[in-house]
C-alpha cells in the first residue's frame, strides 16, 4: 500500500488488475489439471481478464472512497463539508467583498446623513473599472447602523454579520459637525429578494432554494410578511428571523434560520421548524434578502468609491441627506488584501476541498480559545494579511537553543550564530530559576553556553506581511543588513536582515487577539531573520531554441520559482533545497530537459541579493550560518536583466 | 455475505471447470469485499493501516511522530482528543505525561516483535506515573516521570499552556502519604510454576476490584491476557483479580522499579561508608503531625483554593461536634435504594 497525496490518491486496497492476473496464472494449475490456458483468446482467459478488470474498477472506487476519509486527501466539497464540520470548520461560499467607508464633512456647516434602508434599497456607492477591457460598475451597499470594528470584535470568531444589527433599519441618522466623520460597512453586490409562502416552506421540508448561488452567506436576511387584509390593507413585517451558524442552534425555540448546502453543494436556506409553533402563520410569506455578489472581482482599491446615492431621499424628508455632494469626502479601505481587525474582506469564490483542508488546519482543535503553542501558531497564520508566521514562547526558545547545543554536526562558532538571543526574544529581568539544577547535563562552569533565561508569560510572533511589500498599513520595519556581534559595519555583507511587519498591522493583529481572552501570555512581535537568496544555473532545453523562446522560458522559470518559494507557500525555518529548485525549474516548462544545478564552487542557491548603490549594482551576501527556526529564506531574483538563470548558450540558435 | 456462499445449482458444481471459475471469482473479489466492509476502520486509530496512519493523525490535528513506532502513535491518537479537551490544565499535562511514559513498554515490545511495532495490544496508559507541579511565581512547570529515564516527548506541546517553562525529568515524586513498599520474600518452591508474567503498569477499573470479590466469574478484560513469547500459552489458572491488584502497586514496569530502587530505597541497600554521618533532626521545628482529626490543622497545612474548600480533610466539620467525636468524611450508609452516594 502506497500513499501519494501529492496527486490526491490514497492507495488503500492492494487489489488491482496486475495483482489479480498474477493470482490467476498462479492458481490455475493448483485448481485444475485439465485446463492449461496459454492463448489470450482462450475463453477462460478472456473471462479471467474481464473479471480482473471489473475487480480493478471496484478497487479504484474503494481507493476513491478512502481518499474522502482523510483531511489531506478529501477531494469533493460535499465530503469536505462533513469532514471539517466535525471540527467546527465551515467551508467558505461566495464571499462578497466588504470594506469600511468613511464619510467626512468638509463643509463649514453641520450635515445630517441618513443611511437608512428605504424603497427596497440600501444607500449605495459605486466604483468604476475597466480591468477586463469592458467598463464595469462595482456597487457597494452601505449597511445601516454598522460601524468599524470595535475593541471586542475579532476576526477569529467568525460572526454572522447579519445577526448583530438591524440592517433594514429605516433610519440611521448621523449629524456630522464640520470636520467630523462617520464610518459604515459596505458590502459589494446587488440586493436581491425572493418571497415564498410559509406553507410551501413547510412542504419543502423547511428548506428554501434560492434562484441564485452567487450569494454571500453572511449577508442574508429573512423576514415574515403578513398579508394585507381588509382591515389592514398594508403588508407589514411580522417576524424578523435570526441567522445562526448551524442547524444545531435550532434547539432554541426562536425564529432562526441558517445557510446549509444540499448534496450537490448548492447553498440553500434552512428554516427552524419552530415555524410550526407559530400560530396563524401559514398565510404569511417569507421574504429573503441577499447580496448577489461578484466574488473575487468585486474587490476594490483605496478611495475609489464615489457616487453616493442615499436610499432615504431628501425629497421625502428634507431634514436629512440635504447636502452638497462636494461637502462630503468619501474614503474607503482597500480590500484587495485582507487586513486584521477591520471589516475589509476580500471577495472570494467558494472554497474547494483542498483550500478548505489548508484553511481548516488553522482552526482545528483551538475551539475558539488559545492555550497551547499550536493554537497560537494557528491563530497567527489565519490572521488576515499574514503570509506565514511563527509563534514561540520561552520554553520553545529554550528547546531550540538546546537542540542547537546538542547538534554534533555544528561547530561552536556555528552554534553561537544560530542560538536565539536577547535580540530575538526578550530576556527576563531577573533570574528566578536555578539553571544549573534544571540543565544539569550542561557544563555551566563558565556560565551558560547560550541564552536561556527567556521571559516567561510572553510569546513572540514572527510574521511576513503582504509578501514583504508595503500595504495600506504602512512600511515594514527592516534593519538591513544586521551585523551580529561587535563586527564593524560591513557595507557589502552582513549576517541577515531583521524584519518586522508594519506597526499598524501589528496593532491590528493584537486587537484581534485581545477579545479571545487568552490570558496566559502577552503577545508581541519580534524581528525575524530574513535571508534573501537567488538561483544561478543553466537550463538545457530538449531542442535548440531561439533567443526569444529562451527569454520566454526563463521568464516562466523565474515566475515558477517566485510562486513556489512565495512566503504564503513556505514556513519559517524552512531552507530551500537544491532538489526543490531543480524540480521547480524542470517542471516550469515542457521544453526544459535538464537544469544544471552547478557545483560546490558555483552553488545553485546563493545567499544574497542584488543592490544598486550610486548606479552601481553589486551582490550583498548574507551569512546563512545564522539561519535558525525563526528565520525565513526569501526568494529574491536579481531581475529580468540578469543572466543568473540562463539557457545554455550552445542551445540558443539564430 | 461470503462470496463463496452464493448459491448455484448443484449440477454446475459437479463440473471442475465451473468450480474453478467459482473459486476464481471469489478470490478476485474477496479482498475488495473485505476492504470495502472495513473502510470505516480508516477512522480507527487501532485499525487504520500503518501507511495511512499519518493522515488520520493529520486529520485529527496531531503531527505523526516519526521517532516512535506506529503502535505508540496509535496510543497517542486514542488519547489525543482528551488531551485537547484538557489542554492548558494540570489534568491535561498529567495525561500527556502518562502517555509519554507508556512508550517504554510499547517501544520495547516493538523492538522484540515487528508485528507489535505496528499493532497496539494494550491500550491502557500507566496512570499516576507522572507528577506535575507548577509554580506561577517563576513561570515553571515541573514534570517528573516515575521512571529512570526521560521519555521522548510526543504530547506535552499539545497541552502545555503557553508562556511557562516545562522541565521534564526522570525520578520519583509522590504524595508522602502514599505507602510504597518493595517486598523481598522467600518464594515457596511449589509456587514457582505459577507465573504472573510481566505485569504492566495499567489502568485499573471498578470491575477489577469486583473480580477480587467474586473469583468465580472470569470475564477477563483482554488487557490482562498474556500472549508474550515468555509465557507461552495463556494460563487460565492465573487469578485475574490478583493480576489487577499487582498492577495497582505500580512497581512493575522496569523503569518504575529502577527509579524506585535507586532513588528511594537505596538507603541501607549497601553498607554505609564508615565516615558517613546523617544530619541531625532539627527539633526546634517539630514535624507537624496531623492525624487528620483536627480540621483546623488539616485546613492550615493543606494548600486549598479557599478556606471553605476542605477537599482533603477527612472529617466533616459540620457533623463533628468536637475533636473527640469526629465524623469521618466518608459516604453515608446507603440505607435505601436511591440514597445519594455522596453528601
Amino acid at each position: 500500500m502506497v500513499s501519494d497525496t501529492s496527486k490526491g490518491i490514497v492507495k488503500y486496497t492492494s487489489r488491482d488488475y496486475s495483482s489479480i492476473m498474477e493470482d490467476f496464472w498462479s492458481i490455475v494449475p493448483t485448481l485444475t489439471d485439465l485446463w492449461k490456458p496459454e492463448a489470450d483468446s482462450d475463453p477462460g482467459v478472456v473471462l479471467g481478464k474481464f473479471l480482473a478488470s471489473a475487480a480493478d474498477m471496484l478497487g479504484v472506487n474503494v481507493d476513491a472512497l478512502a481518499n474522502e476519509v482523510f483531511a489531506p486527501t478529501v477531494s469533493q466539497r460535499k465530503n469536505a463539508e462533513k469532514l471539517f464540520g466535525i471540527i467546527g470548520y465551515k467551508l467558505g461560499w461566495f464571499t462578497a467583498a466588504k470594506t469600511e467607508v468613511t464619510f467626512t464633512n468638509n463643509s463649514a456647516d453641520t450635515v445630517t446623513l441618513d443611511f437608512g434602508f428605504a424603497n427596497s434599497n440600501f444607500a449605495t456607492l459605486n466604483a468604476y473599472t475597466d480591468i477586463t477591457g469592458q467598463p464595469r460598475v462595482i456597487t457597494y451597499n452601505i449597511i445601516p447602523l454598522s460601524s468599524s470594528y470595535g475593541l471586542y470584535d475579532t476576526r477569529s470568531k467568525r460572526e454572522v454579520v447579519t445577526s448583530a444589527l438591524n440592517a433594514f433599519s429605516g433610519t440611521d441618522r448621523v449629524s456630522l459637525e464640520p470636520g467630523k466623520s462617520v464610518t459604515r460597512v459596505a458590502i459589494e453586490g446587488e440586493l436581491r429578494n425572493y418571497s415564498i409562502p410559509v406553507s410551501q416552506v413547510k412542504q419543502n421540508n423547511y428548506t428554501i432554494k434560492l434562484p441564485s448561488q452567487h450569494l454571500d452567506t453572511t449577508a442574508i436576511w429573512v423576514e415574515a410578511i403578513t398579508p394585507a387584509t381588509e382591515e389592514d390593507p398594508s403588508e407589514r413585517v411580522n417576524t424578523r428571523w435570526t441567522q445562526v451558524p448551524s442547524v444545531a442552534d435550532f434547539v432554541v425555540p426562536e425564529p432562526r434560520f441558517c445557510v446549509t448546502y444540499d448534496n450537490y453543494g448548492n447553498a440553500q436556506i434552512q428554516i427552524s421548524n419552530y415555524i410550526n409553533q407559530l400560530e396563524n402563520y401559514d398565510g404569511n410569506t417569507l421574504l429573503i434578502h441577499w447580496i448577489e455578489c461578484s466574488g473575487v472581482i468585486g474587490s476594490i482599491g483605496t478611495d475609489v468609491l464615489s457616487n453616493l446615492v442615499m436610499a432615504v431621499q431628501a425629497t421625502t424628508n428634507p431634514a436629512v441627506n440635504n447636502y452638497d455632494p462636494e461637502s462630503i469626502t468619501i474614503s474607503n479601505l482597500p480590500n484587495t488584501l485582507e487586513m486584521p481587525h477591520t471589516y475589509t474582506v476580500t471577495g472570494k469564490s467558494p472554497e474547494t476541498a483542498k483550500e478548505a483542508y489548508i484553511n481548516s488546519r488553522n482552526y482545528i482543535n483551538t475551539w475558539d480559545s488559545l492555550v497551547t503553542l499550536p493554537d497560537f501558531n494557528r491563530f497567527l497564520k489565519r490572521e488576515a494579511g499574514v503570509d506565514t508566521g511563527l509563534v514561540i514562547d520561552c520554553q520553545k526558545a529554550l528547546e531550540i537553543n538546546l537542540a542547537i547545543y546538542h547538534n554534533d554536526g555544528l561547530t561552536a562558532s556555528q552554534k553561537s550564530k544560530q542560538y536565539i538571543t536577547g535580540y530575538d526574544f526578550p530576556i527576563a529581568d531577573q533570574d528566578n530559576i536555578d539553571w544549573r539544577l534544571v540543565l544539569s547535563d550542561i557544563d555551566m562552569t563558565n556560565g551558560a553556553p547560550f541564552p536561556l533565561n527567556f521571559k516567561t508569560f510572553s510569546a513572540v510572533c514572527y510574521a511576513i506581511h503582504n509578501d514583504f511589500q508595503d500595504s495600506a498599513y504602512g512600511v515594514a520595519s527592516v534593519q538591513n543588513p544586521y551585523n551580529s556581534g561587535n563586527s564593524p559595519t560591513v557595507r557589502d555583507g552582513g549576517a541577515y536582515i531583521r524584519y518586522k511587519p508594519p506597526y499598524s498591522f501589528i496593532d491590528g493583529v493584537l486587537a484581534d487577539f485581545r477579545p479571545l481572552q487568552a490570558m496566559t501570555v502577552d503577545l508581541s512581535f519580534g524581528y525575524a531573520r530574513i535571508f534573501p537568496w537567488f538561483v544561478v544555473g543553466e537550463i538545457y532545453p530538449k531542442a535548440p531554441v531561439s533567443a526569444d523562446v529562451a527569454a520566454a522560458i526563463i521568464a516562466k522559470v523565474k515566475e515558477a520559482l517566485a510562486l513556489y518559494f512565495a512566503p504564503a507557500n513556505r514556513d519559517f525555518g524552512q531552507k530551500p533545497t537544491i532538489m526543490e529548485v531543480v524540480e521547480v525549474i524542470e517542471n516550469a516548462d515542457s521544453r526544459i530537459k535538464y537544469f544544471d544545478a552547478g557545483s560546490i564552487n558555483n552553488p545553485v542557491i546563493n545567499w544574497g541579493e542584488k543592490i544598486i548603490r550610486n548606479g552601481v549594482s553589486s551582490i550583498r551576501e548574507y551569512d546563512v550560518e545564522y539561519f535558525n527556526p525563526i528565520s525565513f529564506a526569501r526568494y529574491k531574483d536579481t531581475g529580468a536583466a540578469d543572466n543568473n538563470i540562463r539557457i545554455a548558450p550552445d542551445w540558443i540558435v539564430g | 455475505m461470503n462470496i463463496r456462499n452464493i448459491p448455484v445449482p448443484d449440477i454446475y458444481t459437479d463440473s471442475q471447470d465451473f468450480r474453478f471459475f467459482l473459486d476464481w471469482f471469489s478470490m478476485c473479489l474477496e479482498k475488495t469485499q473485505y476492504d470495502t466492509e472495513s473502510l470505516l476502520d480508516l477512522y480507527d486509530p487501532l485499525r487504520c493501516p500503518e501507511e495511512l496512519l499519518w493522515m488520520l493523525a493529520d486529520t485529527m490535528g496531531y503531527r505523526y511522530d516519526d521517532r516512535l513506532c506506529p503502535a505508540f502513535n496509535r496510543l497517542v491518537l486514542l488519547y489525543f482528543m482528551s488531551m485537547i479537551y484538557n489542554r492548558g490544565s494540570r489534568d491535561g499535562m498529567i495525561l500527556a505525561a502518562d502517555v509519554n511514559v507508556a512508550q517504554f513498554v510499547i517501544q520495547q515490545r516493538a523492538e522484540e516483535d515487528d508485528i507489535l511495532s505496528n499493532r497496539l495490544e494494550d491500550t491502557s496508559i500507566p496512570v499516576n506515573s507522572a507528577n506535575v507541579t507548577s509554580d506561577l511565581e517563576t513561570g515553571t512547570i515541573d514534570v517528573v516521570y516515575f521512571s529512570d529515564r526521560i521519555p521522548a516527548d510526543a504530547c506535552i506541546e499539545y497541552v502545555r499552556p503557553l508562556g511557562m517553562y516545562v522541565f521534564q525529568r526522570a525520578g520519583v515524586r509522590f504524595d508522602a502519604r502514599t505507602k510504597i513498599a518493595i517486598d523481598a520474600r522467600l518464594t515457596d518452591t511449589r509456587d514457582m510454576a505459577m507465573s504472573f508474567g510481566p505485569t504492566f503498569v495499567g489502568h485499573y477499573r471498578r470491575d477489577d476490584y469486583a473480580r477480587l470479590q467474586r473469583p468465580g466469574d472470569d470475564p477477563r478484560d483482554p488487557v490482562w491476557y498474556r500472549n508474550s513469547v515468555a509465557e507461552g500459552e495463556t494460563d487460565p489458572s492465573i487469578h485475574p483479580g490478583t493480576r489487577a491488584l499487582y498492577s495497582l502497586q505500580l512497581a512493575n514496569g522496569d523503569e518504575v522499579v529502577r527509579a524506585l530502587v535507586g532513588d528511594i530505597f537505596s538507603l541501607g541497600y549497601n553498607p554505609q561508608a564508615a565516615g558517613q554521618t546523617m544530619p541531625d533532626i532539627d527539633i526546634s521545628d517539630p514535624p507537624n503531625w496531623n492525624l487528620r482529626y483536627d480540621s483546623t490543622t488539616d485546613a492550615r497545612i493543606t494548600p486549598v483554593a479557599s478556606d471553605s474548600d476542605l477537599a482533603v480533610a477527612t472529617i466533616k466539620p459540620a457533623q463533628s461536634t468536637s475533636v473527640i467525636a469526629p465524623v469521618p468524611k466518608v459516604n453515608d450508609v446507603m440505607t435505601e435504594l436511591g440514597d445519594p452516594l455522596s453528601s
